[in-house]
């Protein structure tokens, strides 16, 4: 009511020009944008025959991805805008976020939606998004307002076990009750890594990371060894066809074995966009998580290494943007936002390449789906929005 | 607001106090950072070095399994790239349905009793010649669970129409399919085959050179499939997604006039083999005939051409000029044309990469990628320019006394060794090819002018022709700030800048058609594979060069060069085709280096002079005979191929026929078309009679008949007919005065020359 139009337009106007004549990042910017173009892009060639067989127009998927990506690009920009010290202003807050994203992938049980033999999908009404999406931004926002709040006292056994213990709950829910093992383990990940950059000791987290070593190789050396005759899990089944692949290309290993086949038949230079052949009814939902693979068919090592490169760029364009900045929550924010997309396209590439065990993780920026697009841009826009604040006072 | 300004920086300064303890924490919480950053690049690049691994270790192997899933379940249906036809319909580039023959052994090896083995192999021993049937049978064995072996490729369906019809009829014929794919074919072998190009191994993608690259995207198609998928309730289901056919694709080009001109310019390189050295003819010789009043090319043509169905033959390279390459101290890749013609045995002794080098300037479209210097047939440009702006009238007239002193050098007319033209008119100065009227022309407009006009007529730029490949020529002429006097002197009468081929024609329908440059192209039409037009290409002209009254003049002058008004000293007369009257301008060309005695001679004009309907242009690069600066060597090609192709065109003789040239015609089996009706032989009179009470040319010839040149004076040798001059002992064409006929003449090595020209790349 107060505010008329003619305000609104005036204050964008002003913000637009401050925003342009900061130290405002643009360069990571032009490298999202080329991500977020190559993903669609590849999103379009993937999906184009699912979408021909199932929905009779090719651009079924491309089309919503395009509108998810806009979607997503305006939460970034109202993200850009939003000072990040509203999300840090009251204490109250961090804990409200932290019981939303505890709560939420609960919600699946009432209001759940099975989509590929897993319920991870909430419908409200029209709309319907994986609640793991939100709490992995809801868990970087609080634990940087969280590590930022007992600053130096994370330095302690007894904090970094409090700290830890924030995790399980939220990780143990979203494996518990949607089954998605791979949103549990990143959103561990984003947290462990928080913490370790927030901390000022080295010599704990040696311990810990050799701890860590010799518990990942023991499971290894069990399942390599284990019998799969009776009654094994569907997780040891899958790290055992990760060890041994092309031994079971029928059963639980047939998406990775037709990834690598993707990947071999692309060889250096690719079969040409659009040539993948893997695609077609070999690789299941080639836009989503096996789009990697898409990418290696068709564009080869020579394309892959392109969308490596870009990423890499984009994690250092977000790095420097943390280097920069001094305000503890605002420094954690950005190397939670870091993490998550460092830890995702790893993850999603070493499935890929089977380099570890199969697990569905979405590519960021690339992949097919709304809520991993909306909320990572929005992350995005958090960083963005930092740098904005951070050479705003530099400038004074 | 300044006060919670301050009051938040005393905030961050307590907390950045607080950091300070023993140990500079933010720095350790910075090396983290790094730690972090740095460990996500490691893990990205070995995951990169992994993608590696897996395409080196296992490329091949995947590669197959995902071969034999495709054989399985999904098949490429190909597309069939577009035709490309001539202006008549008929095709000059078409796609041809060919299979592989595809051995799926497990199919065949179903049964342990070998019900399906023995009677395939049978089938395939009788009915598939081409085929081995024991090493099959050997390979099937060997090999039990391969589903796609490639037994054969790319063979027509007349080699495989046999099997089929057995494969219908016995049911225990079974694991042998047959892979659709089109193979390029070029129905008239060689014709065009410079326009046309070809599609790199034959396949439908990947147009290389001429129209097939230019055109490739509109050519191409998409490839459909058909695959098959489980369904829901787990049953197999077929899908069928049809491929989208290439455009079809109509040229200009009429493949008649292309077939005549080829014809000519073959039997040119056939007569003047091996004649002062061993090889071809000429090193290059070209040809292009173009829609005076559209800029649409009707023929283009070179010789040597070459095979597209063949085109890595290397039979085509015997008797050019062998291209080396080397590295030159700055670094860049030299091509060198040497002096040596292929042999055979060159061919088989010289490493493959130089070989490919040659095999690809073979490919290259002479007509639109080689630069050259054009010589006299620029003069129409430089006579166009002068009167378009005003620096001459057209009355004019100019004394030559065989050569004139321009910037501290001696620069000659190629009447030097007579001792000049005399006294030279503006019409002259084209229809004698006089180099010392033309320089002085040149001076009255001044570089800047010059310059100017060379833009104008795009020498310089890209034409924009619908080819690939055509060459740049931005740094093979001069600006007007680099022009030194002698510059502007041979600039004028063509040498010392280069031109393409299609520059030339193009610029010089221009000066014809009442100075509309019009942009050359090749494609006048796209359709789709079921004949509906895609896009209609209708000429273009791009601007007005000179206006109509220059044009006219520009008519009347070249139509001296060639026509009896032209008198006796005309240069281009031997262009005429019999029955017809033409206009044109010869060239002869010194190339670099000067004075080894090599030329490019050419020949510009348009018929019919009356009614201006096609240009003409014929360059022959350093013909193979003991004197190359004959202009001859260009008119005669003119002359043979505007005798058959005006005819062919409708167009109606209007001169009167010697006994001679109706002999010639009915040798040729061309019939007389001469038009005795009113219409068209008084046109032509009214023409001639026009251009007899034009005050000026009056005038001109008036006067220029009352001084003698020199070498009329001189003796004439009774042996050769010629007039000899008594101090140099040189031989005179008894007419004209020219040391033998054309304009050539040499130029002096000191005159300074445009370094660019050198080795120009025509890239």
């Amino acid at each position: 009511m107060a505010i008329g139009t003619a305000e609104i337009k005036q204050f964008t106007k002003k913000q637009v020009r401050r925003v342009v004549s900061s130290g405002f990042d643009f360069n990571l910017l032009f490298i999202l944008a080329t991500i977020l173009g190559f993903g669609l892009i590849m999103v379009y060639s993937a999906s184009s025959y699912v979408a021909i067989r199932d929905f009779d127009a090719r651009d079924y998927f491309f089309k919503k991805q395009l509108i998810w990506d806009l979607i997503g690009l305006v939460a970034m920009t109202i993200m850009i805008f939003i000072p990040y010290k509203l999300f840090n202003a009251w204490n109250i807050e961090r804990w409200i976020m932290y019981i939303a994203a505890v709560v939420l992938p609960l919600l699946v049980i009432p209001f759940g939606k099975a989509s590929h033999n897993a319920t991870r999908w909430v419908e409200l009404g029209p709309i319907s998004f994986q609640p793991a999406e939100i709490s992995k931004i809801l868990m970087i926002i609080f634990f940087a307002s969280w590590l930022a709040g007992i600053k130096e006292k994370i330095n302690t056994w007894k904090y970094i076990g409090i700290s830890v213990g924030f995790i399980l709950p939220v990780s143990g829910i979203i494996y518990g009750v949607t089954d998605n093992l791979s949103s549990a383990l990143i959103i561990a990940m984003i947290c462990i890594l928080m913490i370790f950059v927030a901390s000022n000791d080295i010599k704990k987290y040696v311990v810990i990371g050799a701890g860590l070593a010799v518990l990942v190789a023991i499971v290894i050396i069990v399942v390599y060894n284990a019998d799969l005759s009776d009654g094994a899990s569907f997780r040891v089944g899958r790290i055992y066809t990760w060890l041994h692949p092309g031994t079971a290309a029928d059963t639980t290993g047939h998406q990775t074995i037709q990834a690598l086949y993707a990947i071999g038949n692309g060889g250096i230079m690719g079969k040409g966009l659009g040539q993948s052949v893997q695609k077609i009814s070999a690789l299941p939902e080639p836009q989503n998580d096996m789009i990697f693979a898409v990418i290696c068919e068709e564009l080869g090592v020579v394309g892959a290494m392109a969308l490596i490169v870009m990423y890499a760029l984009l994690l250092y364009r977000i790095y420097s943007i943390a280097r920069e900045t001094k305000n503890r929550f605002a420094f954690m924010l950005v190397v939670g936002v870091m993490c998550h997309i460092g830890v995702q396209a790893i993850l999603n590439i070493a499935v890929a390449t089977n380099s570890m065990p199969n697990t569905g993780v979405s590519l960021p920026f690339v992949s097919y789906g709304g809520s991993s697009a909306v909320f990572l841009l929005a992350e995005v826009g958090m960083v963005l929005c930092v740098n904005r604040i951070n050479s705003r006072e530099a400038k004074k | 607001m300044a006060d919670r300004r301050n009051n938040r920086n005393r905030n961050i300064n307590k907390e950045e106090q607080s950091d300070r303890g023993r140990r500079p924490v933010r720095q350790i919480r910075q090396g983290k950072l790094n730690f972090v950053l740095g460990a996500f690049v490691v893990v990205l690049l070995v995951l990169a070095v992994r993608l590696i691994y897996i395409v080196n270790e296992h490329g091949t192997e995947y590669q197959k399994a995902v071969l034999q899933n495709q054989a399985y379940d999904s098949t490429i249906l190909p597309f069939r790239r577009g035709d490309i036809v001539d202006a008549n319909g008929t095709i000059l580039a078409t796609s041809e349905k060919v299979y592989n023959v595809i051995i799926d052994a497990s199919v065949m090896l179903t049964y342990d009793d070998d019900r399906y083995f023995e009677p395939t192999i049978r089938a395939i021993r009788e009915t598939l010649p081409s085929l081995d049937a024991d090493a099959i049978r050997y390979y099937v064995t060997q090999h039990e669970g391969e589903r796609y072996y490639i037994a054969a490729k790319r063979v027509g369906y007349s080699e495989i129409s046999a099997f089929l019809a057995v494969q219908a009829e016995n049911d225990y014929v079974k694991g042998v399919y047959f892979e659709e794919e089109y193979k390029r074919v070029y129905p008239n072998g060689s014709l065009a085959s410079t326009v046309l190009g070809f599609t790199r191994n034959n396949r439908s993608s990947e147009g290389q050179y001429g129209l097939e690259e230019y055109y490739d995207s509109y050519l191409t198609g998409t490839d459909g499939r058909q695959y098959g998928y489980q369904n829901d309730e787990d049953t197999l289901q077929r899908t069928v997604v049809a491929a989208e056919d290439g455009y079809t694709i109509h040229t200009t080009i009429d493949a008649n006039i292309q077939a005549i001109i080829e014809k000519y310019l073959k039997q040119f390189n056939d007569e003047h083999m091996n004649t002062a050295r061993q090889g071809n003819g000429a090193e290059n010789i070209g040809c292009i005939i173009q829609n005076v009043n559209t800029g649409e090319i009707l023929g283009m043509a070179q010789y040597p051409d070459y095979d597209p169905n063949d085109y890595k033959n290397t039979d085509r390279l015997l008797g050019t000029m062998l291209i080396e390459s080397y590295v030159n101290q700055a670094g860049y890749t030299i091509y060198k044309t040497t002096d040596t013609p292929i042999t055979q045995e060159i061919i088989n002794t010289i490493p493959e990469e130089q070989l490919n080098i040659n095999l690809s300037n073979l490919w290259k479209n002479y007509c639109i990628s080689n630069t050259y210097e054009p010589g006299s047939t620029a003069k129409p440009f430089t006579v166009a320019a002068a009167l378009e702006s005003g620096a001459i009238t057209g009355d004019e007239v100019y004394t030559c006394n065989g050569a004139l002193e321009v910037g501290g050098h001696r620069i000659k007319c190629h009447t030097y060794a007579s001792g000049g033209d005399g006294a030279v008119t503006v019409c002259d100065s084209i229809a004698w090819s006089c180099n010392v009227a033309l320089m002085k022309i040149g001076q009255a407009m001044g570089a800047d002018l010059f310059c100017d006009f060379q833009s104008t007529f795009n020498f310089g730029l890209k034409t924009n022709i619908d080819l690939a490949g055509e060459a740049r020529t931005a740094s093979l002429i001069y600006t007007a700030d680099e022009m030194v006097p002698s510059d502007l002197a041979t600039n004028t009468f063509g040498q010392n800048f280069n031109v393409t081929m299609i520059q030339m024609i193009t610029g010089f329908s221009a000066l014809i058609n009442g100075g509309y440059y019009y942009e050359p192209h090749m494609v006048s039409k796209i359709t789709n594979s079921n004949g509906a037009t895609i896009e209609n290409i209708e000429p273009r002209v791009l601007k007005q060069v000179i206006s109509e009254s220059t044009s006219e003049k520009l008519r009347q002058y070249t139509r001296a060069t060639v026509m009896e008004e032209g008198g006796s000293r005309r240069t281009g007369r031997t262009a005429r085709p019999a029955g017809y009257a033409i206009g044109g301008k010869t060239g002869t060309a010194e190339t670099l280096p000067r004075g080894n005695g090599e030329y490019v001679v050419s020949f510009m004009g348009y018929a019919p002079a009356d009614n201006p309907q096609i240009a003409i242009y014929v360059v022959v690069d350093r013909a193979n005979a003991p004197r190359q600066d004959d202009a001859k060597f260009a008119t005669g090609i003119v002359r043979n191929v505007l005798t058959e192709v005006l005819p062919y065109m409708g167009i109606y003789m209007t001169e009167e026929l010697s006994a001679a040239e109706i002999k010639e015609l009915e040798e040729k089996q061309l019939a007389v078309t001469l038009d005795q009706g009113a219409g068209s032989s008084s046109s032509s009179s009214s023409e001639n009679s026009d251009y007899i009470t034009d005050g000026t040319i009056i005038d001109g010839t008036g006067e220029s008949a009352n001084i003698y040149p020199v070498w009329m004076t001189w003796p004439v040798d009774p042996n050769t007919g010629y007039r000899q001059n008594p101090t140099t002992g040189e031989y005179i064409d008894g007419f004209t005065g020219e040391p033998i006929s054309g304009d050539s003449y040499t130029m002096d090595e000191d005159i300074p020359i445009n370094p660019n020209l050198e080795y120009p790349t025509g890239e």
